[in-house]
C-alpha cells in the first residue's frame, strides 16, 4: 500500500509543500479562498514552495527603486530584460532575470510591526489573539494534501523565526520542522524494527482506546491523529540519509547555491 | 428627512430592533443645536472615514501631500494641517461645497482614496456645517470628552440574532451626548461576532464569549457579547465557595451544562502536577486512595503547598518571565543561580505578593547581595524596566506608546514616559573588561541611584515629565528619593485597579487552563475577561488575604470547577471560554521529563535532580527544548509553548534518548550521512541496575503486581482488570520479559493519558 522507497531529500522534497516562496504565492494566495483551485491544484499534483527572508535590505533599495523621489535610496536603479521594470544596480544578474518574477510593489498593510507583520505575511490575517490563524504552508496542506500519503504535508527549514504553525487547523497540519543544515532531528532515525514498531503501535492503540478515544473533542483527537500518523511516517519513510543530501549523496547540497 | 434622536433604548425584540436600527442607518443625522466642534465632532469624523489612518493620511508621511496626526489623537497639529497649511487650499470658507476636503471625500474630484461617503451622509453635514459657521478651532461649547459608556455592557445574543449599541460620552462640562455615529467598532472573534459602522452586532451560529471595543478620541471602552448554547443545565457540581457560584451562573445563562467531579485519582494526579510540578509517586497514590476524610482534598493541597516542589515549581514560573537567563557564555550564571534561590525562598516563605515585587522595583545594589538585580540586568534601561514592570505586574502591554497612542488601549505617549521616569535615575552597570584612560567598571553587575541624574523629557513636546503611575497624578518633581518606591507604592496598593486582578488571572490561567482575560497578562480596557465579576472576586480575595499567594492557589484548587472531569458530555466537547469541563494540557517540558525519569528510574530520582528545579535557561536537553522550555528572554509566558507536533511526536516514539531509558539497546549511531541508528532491541545479557527495567524483570512477583506498580507510577492509579489482562497477554506472545516490558514502557510513556495533565 505505501511506497517504501528508500528517502532522499528529493523523493522527501517532491512529496510535499514547503512554506511557500515570495514569487510563488502571488499564483497561490487565492487557494485560501478558493476551494475550486485548491481541488485543481490538488489534482494536477502542484507544490508549493516559499522562501522567506526575514529582514534584509529595504525594498527601496532592492526591487521598488524610487529614483528622483525624496524617498529614494542611495543607490542607483538598473534596466532589467523587461522593459519598465528596474532593480538596484548591485542585483546585475537578477536583471537578467526579471521575466521569471512577480514583483509586488503594491502591497500595504495595517500590521505595522515586525512581530504582527510577520503574522500577517505568514497567515494572511492580522494578529489574533484568541484565535490562532494557520500559516500558508499549514493552508496550502489542508488543501493539497494527499491523505494516503504519510510523508509531512508542510515541511519547514530552519527553526528561527516565523514560526506561526497550524493555528486552528490544529496539530494535523503543523509543519515538520528541518534543522538549518538539512539534518533531520536524531529522534528522526528509525532505530526499531518494523514489526517492533508494529507491536508497540498495537500496545499503544489499546491504551488510547482505553483513555483518549472516551475522551471525544480537542485535544486528544488530534493528538491520536498525529500518533497514527507519526507511526507510519516511522515505518514507511524516514530513512536514514539526510535529506540535504544531493542524488548521489556525494557534495553537500548548499554547495549547488554557490 | 426626519431625524430619529439617537438616544434609543437597546431593545430586547428582535425585530424592533432591526427596524430601528435601519431606520438610523438610513436617517441617523445628528442634529446640532450649536456648529460642530472640531474636535469633538470634526476629527472623530475624520477619523470616522478613515481619512487618518495608518495607511493613509495618518502616516509619519502623510499621503500626497496631505498630513493628518495618526487616529487624531493630536486635533491641534490637524487643525494646522486642515486650515492652514498649503494656504488653507482644502477649506472653502465662502463656498463650502466647493471644499478640497469635501470634494475628495465625496469623490468629487479624484481621490486615491476613493468616494468615502456623500453629500447626505451625516458626516457630510458635520464637516460642511464646521466649514459654513467658519472652521473655528475652539467653540464655545466645547469641552474635552473624559470617558465613553457602551451600552448594553452585557450583551446575550440568541445565535443569529442582533443587537443594537449605543455609545454615550462624557465631557468635563458635565454633559452627555450620543457618539454612536463618530465611535469606531471592533468585534472579537470576528469569526464569530461582526459589527457595522452603526453599532449593530450580529452573531453567528456559534456559542462564544467574546466582546465589542469601541473607540472615539482617544476614549476607549468594551462591552461583551454571549451567545449561549442554549441547553438546559442541571445536576450542578456542589458550589464550594464564590468561584463555583459564579462560574455556574454563567453555565446558566449561556446554557452550557458542566461535566461531572473527576475521581480522586485524576484529582490528586492533576493537583499535584498544578501545585508541585510533578506527578504523584506511587505511595501517594495509595495513601490518597485509602484516605477517606471529608477533608482529605484540604490537606491534600496543603500538604502540597507546604512542599519545596511548590516553591521550585512556582520559581520555574516567574523565573522565565522575570527573565532569569545567563548568556551563551556563562560568565552571568552566578547572577541567575542566586536570583533563582531569592526567588524559590520567597515562594517557600510566602512571602506576600507585594512584598516580592517592591523587593524587585527597587532593588538596588549589586547582584551578590541583591539578586533581583539580574532583572535589570537582562533589561538594562528605563524604557525596558517600565514596559516588563507594566506587562508583569500590571498586565498592561504599554510598549506602543512609546512611540504614539495605540487605537485600542488607554495609554499615551505622556503616560508611557511618565511611567519610564520613574526609573529614570536607575544606572544599571555591567561588569565590562578594563580599557585604558577608562575608570573600572564593577566587578559585579550593579544598579545605583543618581539623584542627580536627568529626569525623562517627553520626546515630541520636550517636557520634562514627573514619574506617575499609568492613569495616576504624577508624583512632586520636588520630592527626592528614589522615585520607584512610590511606583511600588502605587503598583502595590489595594485599589490599584490592575495589579491584583493580573496576578489572580495568571495564577486563575495556571489551574485552569486559560485566563479569565486572554492572554493572561493584556488587561487592557478592550479586552474584557469572561468573567469579570469571578476576576474582581478573586482580586478581592487576594487582597483580603495580604496577597498571600498559597491562599490563592487553596481557593482556586479547592472548587469543584477545578476538580471537573475533563470528559465532556454531549453539549460542552467545544467549550474553552467556560471551563464546563477541565481544560487538558500537556505536561510543561520540564515536568514531562521528570515524569517520565520517574516511571524509568534511568537516573536516581532524588528532589534535587529534577529539571524543574533548573534556576534558569540553561540547558542541554533537547527534549527540553523541543517541548517548549522558554528562554526567559521575554516577560510573556507565551514564551513557554504548550503545542504538540511531530518533532516531539518522533522523538518520544524513536529517540535513541527515550528508547534507551525504557530499556532497548541501541547500536551506537554512526555519524550522518552514511547510515543513522540501526535498529536493534535484542535483549542484552544485562540490565543497568535501578532501572525500571531492571526492577520489572527481575522482580519475582507475578506479572498482575508488576504491571500494577507501573500503572501507578505513570498513571498514578490503578489498572483495571481489563488492562491487566491484556499486558498479561502480552507478555505471554513475547516470551521474553524484558522486552515485553520494553514495549509496555514505550506504550504508557507516549499515551495520552501519560503526556496530558487531564
Amino acid at each position: 500500500m505505501h511506497s517504501t522507497e528508500h528517502m532522499s531529500r528529493r523523493s522527501l522534497m517532491r512529496a510535499l509543500l514547503t512554506t511557500a516562496g515570495g514569487m510563488a504565492v502571488a499564483n497561490w494566495g487565492a487557494l485560501t479562498h478558493s476551494q475550486t483551485i485548491a481541488a485543481e491544484a490538488k489534482r494536477s499534483g502542484k507544490r508549493c514552495i516559499m522562501l522567506y527572508m526575514e529582514g534584509g535590505v529595504s525594498q527601496i533599495d532592492t526591487f521598488d527603486m524610487k529614483p528622483g523621489r525624496p524617498t529614494a535610496g542611495p543607490f542607483l536603479p538598473i534596466q532589467t530584460n523587461v522593459t519598465g521594470v528596474q532593480v538596484f544596480e548591485y542585483l546585475p544578474n537578477i536583471a537578467k532575470h526579471a521575466d521569471k518574477l512577480g514583483i509586488i510593489r503594491s502591497m500595504r498593510t495595517t500590521s505595522v510591526d515586525h512581530g504582527i507583520g510577520g503574522y500577517h505575511m505568514h497567515t494572511c490575517y492580522p494578529s489574533s489573539q484568541r484565535f490562532p490563524h494557520p500559516e500558508i504552508g499549514a493552508m496550502v496542506a489542508k488543501y493539497c494534501e494527499n491523505p494516503d500519503n504519510d510523508l509531512p504535508s508542510f515541511v519547514k527549514i530552519g527553526s528561527g523565526s516565523g514560526l506561526y504553525g497550524a493555528g486552528y487547523l490544529g496539530p494535523q497540519f503543523e509543519p515538520f520542522v528541518v534543522a538549518d543544515d538539512g539534518k533531520l532531528p536524531g529522534f528522526a532515525n528509525p532505530s526499531l524494527s518494523a514489526d517492533l514498531q508494529d507491536r508497540r503501535g498495537d500496545l499503544l492503540n489499546f491504551m488510547e482506546q482505553r483513555f483518549a478515544e472516551q475522551r471525544p473533542g480537542e485535544p486528544f483527537a488530534a493528538h491520536r491523529t498525529s500518533e497514527l500518523r507519526t507511526l507510519r511516517l516511522m515505518k514507511h519513510f524516514l530513512g536514514s540519509r539526510p535529506i540535504w543530501a544531493t542524488p548521489d549523496g556525494s557534495k553537500p547540497i548548499e554547495q549547488l547555491f554557490g | 428627512m426626519n431625524s430619529h434622536r439617537i438616544g434609543i433604548r437597546p431593545f430586547a425584540n428582535d425585530l424592533l430592533r432591526v427596524l430601528i436600527a435601519a431606520g438610523l442607518l438610513c436617517c441617523g443625522r445628528p442634529s446640532f443645536a450649536q456648529s460642530p466642534n472640531f474636535t469633538n465632532d470634526v476629527v472623530p469624523t475624520l477619523t470616522r472615514l478613515g481619512c487618518n489612518s495608518g495607511g493613509c493620511h495618518g502616516k509619519a508621511a502623510g499621503q500626497n501631500g496631505f498630513k493628518l496626526s495618526l487616529f487624531g489623537f493630536e486635533p491641534e497639529d490637524d487643525y494646522r494641517y486642515l486650515k492652514q497649511d498649503d494656504f488653507g487650499r482644502r477649506l472653502n470658507l465662502q463656498n463650502p461645497e466647493q471644499s478640497l476636503l469635501l470634494l475628495k471625500a465625496i469623490g468629487s474630484v479624484p481621490h486615491g482614496g476613493g468616494q468615502l461617503t456623500h453629500k447626505n451622509s451625516p458626516y457630510y453635514t458635520i464637516l460642511h456645517r464646521w466649514i459654513s459657521a467658519g472652521a473655528l478651532r475652539k467653540s464655545a461649547n466645547e469641552s474635552p470628552v473624559t470617558r465613553i459608556e457602551v451600552q448594553p455592557p452585557v450583551n446575550i445574543i440568541l445565535r443569529g440574532g442582533s443587537q443594537k449599541l449605543v455609545v454615550k460620552a462624557f465631557f468635563a462640562d458635565g454633559a452627555q451626548r450620543d457618539v454612536t455615529h463618530l465611535a469606531q467598532f471592533k468585534a472579537d472573534p470576528a469569526e464569530a461576532i461582526s459589527v457595522d459602522a452603526g453599532g449593530l452586532a450580529t452573531v453567528g451560529e456559534k456559542s462564544v464569549s467574546g466582546s465589542i471595543m469601541c473607540r472615539y478620541q482617544d476614549q476607549v471602552a468594551a462591552v461583551r457579547v454571549l451567545v449561549p448554547h442554549g441547553a438546559q443545565v442541571t445536576n450542578l457540581p456542589p458550589a464550594r465557595g464564590f468561584i463555583d457560584e459564579l462560574i455556574s451562573k454563567q453555565w446558566k445563562a449561556m446554557g452550557l451544562p458542566p461535566s461531572t467531579l473527576c475521581d480522586d485519582a485524576t484529582f490528586l494526579r492533576r493537583v499535584t502536577i498544578d501545585i508541585a510540578g510533578r506527578t504523584p509517586t506511587p505511595e501517594e497514590v495509595e495513601a490518597f486512595a485509602k484516605d477517606n476524610a471529608e477533608d482529605r482534598y484540604e490537606k491534600l493541597v496543603d500538604r502540597l503547598l507546604a512542599s519545596e516542589d511548590y516553591a521550585y515549581y512556582f520559581a520555574n514560573k516567574w523565573a522565565a518571565v522575570l527573565r532569569n537567563r545567563r548568556d551563551n557564555s556563562n560568565t552571568d550564571s552566578k547572577g541567575t543561580v542566586l536570583f533563582h534561590k531569592w526567588i524559590v525562598k520567597s515562594l517557600q516563605d510566602n512571602v506576600p505578593f507585594d512584598k516580592f515585587v517592591r523587593e524587585i522595583l527597587t532593588a538596588v545594589g549589586e547582584e551578590g547581595e541583591t539578586p533581583q538585580i539580574v532583572w535589570y540586568r537582562e533589561l538594562r534601561d528605563a524604557p525596558g524596566l517600565a514596559e516588563d514592570a507594566a506587562q508583569l505586574f500590571l498586565g498592561q502591554k504599554v510598549q506602543c506608546a512609546k512611540c504614539h497612542h495605540h487605537p485600542t488601549e488607554r495609554w499615551s505617549q505622556r503616560d508611557y514616559w511618565a511611567l519610564t521616569a520613574f526609573f529614570a535615575r536607575i544606572d544599571v552597570q555591567l561588569p565590562s573588561p578594563p580599557k585604558k584612560g577608562q575608570p573600572k567598571g564593577p566587578r559585579k553587575p550593579t544598579v545605583v541611584f543618581k539623584p542627580e541624574a536627568d529626569l525623562i523629557t517627553h520626546p515630541r513636546t520636550g517636557e520634562v515629565l514627573a514619574p506617575a503611575g499609568l492613569g495616576a497624578f504624577p508624583l512632586k518633581t520636588a520630592e527626592s528619593g528614589d522615585p520607584r518606591v512610590a511606583l511600588a507604592d502605587w503598583i502595590t496598593d489595594p485599589k490599584n485597579p490592575y495589579f491584583a486582578r493580573t496576578l489572580a488571572n495568571r495564577y486563575w490561567k495556571h489551574f485552569m487552563g486559560r485566563g479569565l482575560v486572554e492572554p493572561e497578562d493584556d488587561m487592557r480596557a478592550t479586552n474584557p475577561p469572561t468573567h469579570p465579576e469571578l476576576l474582581d472576586a478573586l482580586a478581592k480575595h487576594f487582597v483580603d488575604s495580604k496577597y498571600d499567594l498559597k491562599a490563592l492557589v487553596r481557593v482556586i484548587c479547592l472548587s469543584s470547577t477545578y476538580r471537573l472531569s475533563c470528559e465532556p458530555n454531549k453539549d460542552n466537547a467545544h467549550d474553552r471560554q467556560q471551563y464546563a469541563r477541565f481544560a487538558v494540557r500537556r505536561l510543561p517540558a520540564e515536568v514531562l521529563l521528570d515524569a517520565i525519569n520517574q516511571v524509568t528510574l534511568l537516573k536516581p530520582m532524588t528532589p534535587q535532580s529534577r529539571t524543574v528545579r533548573l534556576p534558569d535557561n540553561q540547558t542541554t536537553s533537547y527534549f527540553l527544548k523541543a517541548f517548549g522550555k522558554p528562554d526567559g528572554a521575554s516577560p510573556c509566558e507565551c514564551d513557554r509553548s504548550s503545542t504538540h507536533n511531530l518533532a516531539q511526536m518522533l522523538h518520544m516514539f524513536n529517540s535513541s534518548e527515550i528508547l534507551g531509558q525504557i530499556g532497548d539497546v541501541l547500536k551506537e549511531e554512526p555519524a550522518p550521512p552514511t547510515v543513522g541508528g540501526k535498529a536493534i532491541a535484542t535483549p542484552p545479557a544485562k540490565v543497568a541496575a535501578g532501572t525500571r527495567i531492571q526492577k520489572l524483570v527481575t522482580d519475582k512477583r507475578p506479572h498482575a503486581d508488576r504491571i500494577r506498580e507501573l500503572y501507578l507510577a505513570a498513571f498514578a492509579r490503578e489498572p483495571s482488570a481489563e488492562e491487566v489482562r491484556n499486558l498479561e497477554a502480552h507478555i505471554k506472545d513475547r516470551r521474553d520479559d524484558r522486552a515485553a516490558y520494553a514495549d509496555i514502557l514505550w506504550a504508557l510513556l507516549n499515551s495520552s493519558e501519560f503526556m496530558y495533565n487531564h
